[in-house]
């Protein structure tokens, strides 16, 4: 396995070609309102549990990310292996930026590799809210979405799941319209003040 | 005669100057002011002329219920017409401008139309055109034409709107509407109880009305008070410059914000306004009242305004309308106005029509200078482009009113009452109350979570007001907390006696009192509408068009439907008023579109290999949210025309590739997806072999066929479903809907994977030898990869090695491979194969090539499944298993469906060579060249494979055999053509299936 991945050439964001770090819009003397670069993951699981054995995959979901238990409806955690994201009653995302092998499932539950089917942004700056509830319905107000929150919703008519975490928010896009809402998020996102920037200058900050 | 600014006083900012334009001519004002309070500072009166009588026109008001100065701001694209003077907050640059005049609103020859009065009463069109010659509609229409020219107030911009608008989705516990004392009180009251608040108000400052005002509310000066209360609302979310323009089910709240429209040189980036959609627990309406006018004679003229708006111009503004200045009213308000006035120094009158005022009152105005005449009523004002004087007289108990003089005063302020502003809570359907002793409507019963307080809420008296609001917020709040909370029992109240009073109208003589001035529609109107038989009051509104302007009856209503119910002889109670509905003021209509515009409109999807397509010269064209390469240009001159065959025939002949990225595809995963499949498919895939792919067709419940497409079987307990690039959505929706509904039981999950892999098609004789010089590692030879056979693979491309999924499945009908590899890779795969393909004498293919390819081998598509077509239409009859159920097996098998003369799938051929037909066109019989004839044309294609002739698919009742001795005709009436065919077998293209297994 090992020796295959090292023969894998680089995956190709959807976003090639327009990640270039810029600005848009006023960037005011308190700095950008927004914040917007993509972080690519290498490996995305989606684990489906039956119903009536959802104890068991979320033990199995758990173990995938090395949590202790794996989080309920609405709610992320990440874990040392992979962070978990609840995005249906029955669904689990497991996301990591290292390759996660396929997760053993003994007929517990299922689980389908959608490391290429989406593209991960994040949106951070005292303005992502205000940025995010130009684009979507649901309620972001940090009592109600803050830390380790997430919801699945429609942004600019394609599904985009949302994740909160810190002073950051992920969106999970599918990946065919990552551009499409790149575009949409840096065009409405230009009256806050918007700094493009580059993933890894991001992780340093942090 | 005219305007001017005060040596002092009003919330402006005197040392902030203000340049701006009207009708060309250059003017100041300061920050702070209005345009309508800086043209009445500047001596401007005649501002805009009437809808119909083109006469002058004045500032009547100081907010939204304007009625006279109507201008058009702007120019060019962002031309904006019918904004009202007072609601436009000055700035630097501004550009305003008369309309609906010409030359100009000083001097307008429209005004002829004052001199024709009597042509124009209600209904005037209808009277003057209809049937004047003959009965028809034909004259009527041409009439209508030059009334249309006449017609219509302003002119807006044809150009496309040039701003943007975002619509914003808010959450909170509690929204105020109306940051007057009572919406700030309760504001900051919803706030001490650590509830989430946003306030919103109109106006650009926010406690509009306090500002200038004296006197102390709970005990504060007004003005410290005030900025108490702003700086308690810090946590707040406030907007103003924002209307509440609608209330929705769910007490969901539409709010408009005007982000950029007062400012000089607004950041590109902002949106022009912004429609808020809040949806709060608890809306708190203190959305103020409204005062309103009562009718005399030409009580339209510039100068004439409502008493509350001269007090607002005064104290707020700076700005007196005249040196003197007559009110007129019938309620104790107009008092605190002759105050204000005659301490600004404007020689002031007040005619109260009360015959008895309230003694304190009188003592307090006549103390500060106010000539009072009591029992008193103007008559008419004096002066053609504005006011010269104002014809008074006395009204005795009943009604009648006798002239006595004139008064030689240059403005007059009228007060008639007031209608508190309930137009939100009416939006939700609930009905105003009539209040005899206040004279207006109130609210009746609000939905829950809806309250009002202060004026809206009928409590004029500020101190009651603010008490009033903070316990409506109060009870709210404990509402909102689960607990009971008894809401405050306040009596409406604070103007004093009213003494109704709609009209002043003396016998034998003939006045023109407007009752809308924005619609031009007088007394005389309503009159004349009840006596026509209009005795309903949205019969009276439409016939006579009151409140139909953009003011919406917020000054006239109440006065037209009075003087309605007078006509009829009914109370005000029994006449009721006319629905209120959003928006409550004018709403940019692009404001509703948001962001959804242009490149915005929808979204685009794009697959992996769209950016190489495009470096090779790839035409794209959409499909759904798809763009797809259509067509490969080989070079500048290079056409559509030219280009598809050549692709077709590349494929025929040696080998070409096309991107199938977006097919829907499905991971259908658990022990039962097998038996889920048998389920759905009409044939059978219960043992469908690990490795192996087979076609399959869905029909819908109704028999008729869904969808259709490829499965692959993965593993044991893992297949990967196809589906149509057009239905891939609804079919997961369907799958979905099938396990939670009807087969809970099956353990399955689907989830779609479309956007995981990124799919190519390499088809033609040479396919295989293309693919084997691109792998890496596996074997795609016939043996280990058989027709409708799957293999796993390692492709080479630059730098390393991807994994791919390789089918054997074909749609053109030659050998060919569907490669399959993860999304991120995608681009590498249509790199590495572009060269090699090309080598072998191949090239890349669109859509449009694939479509020839298909129609060759009679393939069908959503252009055949378009939701009327049966199996045995799309010649697909024998798929059908026997020896299981599956969705739509039974109800198939209804008459209708199984008739044998359905139309068929057959192909088409023009009988004279080069002739063509086009899609859509309909196929009949030579004799019966009519109606929907005997079936018709979905696609048209030059065919490489058939002697490079036209070729049309399509159906025909009963099939290519029915037909095979007799031409048909292809009519298309819309290019009025026919053309004859023969009907062939669609199926005629390599119809055992050599090319493609062999």
């Amino acid at each position: 396995m090992a020796e295959m991945l090292d023969l894998r050439p680089p995956v190709r964001s959807a976003l090639a070609g327009h990640l270039s770090p810029r600005t848009l819009g006023q960037i005011g003397a308190d700095g950008p309102g927004v914040r917007l670069y993509e972080h690519p993951f290498a490996s995305l699981w989606q684990i489906a549990a039956w119903p009536e054995r959802l104890g068991a995959a979320a033990a199995l979901a758990a173990d995938i990310a090395l949590v202790e238990a794996a989080p309920g409806p609405g709610r992320a955690i990440a874990g040392s292996r992979a962070t978990l994201l609840r995005v249906e009653p029955l669904k689990w995302l497991a996301v990591s930026d290292t390759p996660l092998a396929p997760p053993r499932t003994d007929g517990e539950a299922t689980v389908l590799d959608l490391s290429h089917a989406r593209t991960r942004l994040c949106l951070e700056g005292p303005a992502r809210r205000d940025l995010l509830a130009c684009l979507t319905a649901i309620d972001l107000r940090a009592r109600h979405f803050g830390h380790g929150r997430v919801a699945t919703t429609a942004i600019q008519g394609s599904a985009v799941t949302l994740a909160c975490f810190g002073e950051g928010v992920e969106l999970y896009v599918l990946r065919s319209f990552a551009l499409s809402l790149w575009q949409h998020l840096l065009d409405v996102g230009a009256q806050f003040g918007v700094d493009v920037v580059h993933q890894a200058e991001r992780r340093q900050a942090r | 005669m005219t305007g001017y600014r005060l040596d002092e006083g009003g919330a402006i900012e005197r040392s902030e100057q203000r340049r701006f334009s009207w009708d060309g001519r250059a003017y100041h004002g300061f920050a702070g002011d209005t345009l309508a309070s800086a043209l009445m500072a500047s001596g401007e009166r005649i501002l805009a002329r009437g809808f119909k009588y083109h006469r002058p026109r004045g500032v009547m008001a100081a907010g939204p219920e304007e009625g006279g100065a109507l201008v058009t701001l702007g120019e060019g694209a962002r031309r904006e017409a019918n904004a009202k003077a007072s609601q436009i907050e000055l700035y630097d640059g501004l550009k305003a401008f008369g309309q609906n005049a010409y030359p100009n609103v000083r001097f307008d020859l429209g005004r002829v139309n004052d001199l024709l009065g009597a042509f124009f009463a209600a209904g005037f069109y209808y009277k003057t055109f209809f049937g004047i010659s003959g009965k028809g509609t034909w004259e009527w229409m041409q009439f209508e034409k030059i009334i249309r020219q006449a017609a219509g107030m302003g002119a807006a911009s044809t150009e496309p709107d040039p701003d943007a608008y975002d619509i914003v989705h808010a959450h909170c516990d509690v929204l105020v509407v109306g940051a007057g004392a009572a919406g700030l009180a309760a504001a900051e009251e919803a706030l001490a109880q650590g509830l989430d608040v946003i306030l919103a108000e109109q106006d650009f400052a926010l406690g509009p009305a306090l500002l200038g005002a004296e006197g102390a509310i709970e005990g504060e000066d007004t003005a410290a008070w005030r900025t108490t209360r702003l700086r308690a609302l810090s946590r707040a979310r406030i907007l103003p410059r924002t209307t509440a323009f609608g209330l929705y089910d769910g007490n969901v709240v539409g709010l408009y914000e005007k982000v950029t429209d007062h400012l000089a040189k607004p950041d590109p980036a902002l949106p022009r306004g912004r429609v808020h959609i809040v949806r709060p627990r608890s809306v708190i309406l203190a959305t103020g009242a409204i005062e309103r006018p009562f009718a005399f004679g030409d009580n339209d003229r510039p100068g004439v305004l409502l008493a509350s708006a001269v007090e607002t111009y005064l104290r707020r503004f700076g700005v007196a309308p005249a040196k003197s200045l007559a009110l007129t009213t019938n309620n104790d308000r107009a008092y605190d106005t002759a105050l204000t006035a005659a301490k600004a120094g404007l020689k002031t009158t007040l005619l109260d029509v009360r015959p008895v005022p309230p003694e304190e009152r009188l003592a307090t105005a006549k103390a500060a200078g106010v000539e009072v005449f009591t029992g008193h009523v103007p008559v008419r004002v004096k002066g053609r482009s504005g006011v010269e004087g104002l014809e008074i007289g006395t009204r005795n108990q009943a009604g009648e009113v006798t002239p006595t003089q004139t008064l030689y005063r240059e403005a007059v302020g009228v007060s008639g009452g007031f209608s508190p502003a309930i137009h939100l809570v009416s939006h939700r359907g609930v009905k105003p109350v009539w209040h005899e002793e206040m004279a207006c409507f109130l609210a009746g019963t609000p939905p829950e979570g809806i309250t009002l307080t202060g004026a809206a809420a009928g409590i004029f008296e500020r101190e009651a007001a603010v008490a009033h609001a903070r316990a409506v917020s109060e009870a709210e709040g404990q509402r909102l907390k689960g607990r009971r909370a008894e809401p405050p029992r306040t009596r409406p109240g604070g103007l004093g006696r009213i003494e109704p009073l709609w009209e002043v109208r003396v016998k034998g003589r003939k006045l023109k009192s407007f009752v809308d001035p924005q619609h031009d529609v007088t007394t005389d109107d309503i009159r004349q509408a009840a006596a026509e038989g209009y005795a309903s009051v949205e019969h009276m509104k439409r016939y006579t068009t009151l409140g139909m302007a953009t003011d919406q009856g917020k000054t006239g209503g109440v006065v037209g439907l009075a003087l309605l119910a007078e006509a009829l002889g009914q109370s005000v109670e029994a006449t009721g008023i006319t629905t209120f509905r959003p928006p409550y003021t004018p709403v940019p209509i692009g404001a509703f579109a948001g962001r959804a515009r242009a490149a915005h409109w929808r979204p685009t999807r794009r697959t992996p290999m769209m950016e190489a397509q495009a470096e090779r010269g790839a035409h794209f064209t959409d499909a759904g949210l798809w763009k797809r390469a259509w067509w490969f240009a080989t070079g500048p001159a290079d056409t559509l025309e030219a280009a598809y065959p050549r692709e077709a025939a590349a494929v025929r002949n040696t080998v070409g590739l096309v991107d199938v990225t977006t097919l829907g595809k499905i991971a259908v995963q658990g022990p039962d997806a097998g038996e889920f499949l048998n389920r759905v498919y009409v044939n059978g895939f219960a043992k469908l072999p690990i490795g192996r792919c087979r076609y399959g067709v869905m029909l819908r419940d109704d028999g008729l066929v869904f969808d259709d497409g490829v499965t692959w079987r993965l593993s044991e307990n893992e297949y990967l479903m196809t589906a149509t690039t057009a239905h891939a959505g609804a079919v997961l929706a369907w799958l979905e809907e099938l396990l939670q509904t009807r087969w809970p039981e099956l353990r399955v999950h689907v989830a779609s994977t479309t956007d995981q892999w990124a799919g190519v098609a390499l088809a033609g004789p040479r396919a295989r030898t293309v693919l084997e010089k691109a792998m890496a590692e596996g074997d795609v030879s016939d043996a280990a990869l058989p027709f409708m056979g799957l293999t796993r693979a390692e492709i080479a491309v630059e730098g390393g090695h991807i994994p791919a999924l390789i089918a054997r499945i074909s749609f053109s009908g030659e050998r060919a491979f569907e490669i399959y590899v993860p999304s991120g890779w995608g681009d590498a795969l249509w790199r590495r194969l572009t060269p090699l393909v090309e080598r072998e004498g191949g090239a890349a293919y669109g859509l449009e090539a694939l479509g020839t390819l298909r129609i060759e081998k009679g393939h069908v598509t959503g252009a055949e499944l378009d939701g009327r077509t049966t199996l045995e239409d799309a010649g697909l009859g024998r798929m059908a298993s026997t020896k299981k159920p599956f969705i739509g097996a039974v109800l198939r098998q209804r008459p209708a469906l199984t008739e044998a003369e359905r139309p068929r799938l057959a192909h088409f051929e023009p009988v004279t060579e080069g002739e063509r037909f086009y899609t859509g066109a309909i196929v009949c019989h030579p004799e019966r060249i009519e109606g929907h004839g005997l079936g018709w044309i979905t696609g048209v294609t030059l065919s490489p494979a058939f002697e490079g002739r036209w070729l049309g698919i399509g159906f025909v009742a009963g099939g290519h055999t029915a037909w095979a001795d007799t031409e048909l005709i292809v009519a298309d009436p819309v290019r009025g053509q026919n053309t004859r065919v023969r009907v062939c077998d669609p199926h005629r293209y390599d119809p055992k299936g050599e090319r493609m297994h062999g």
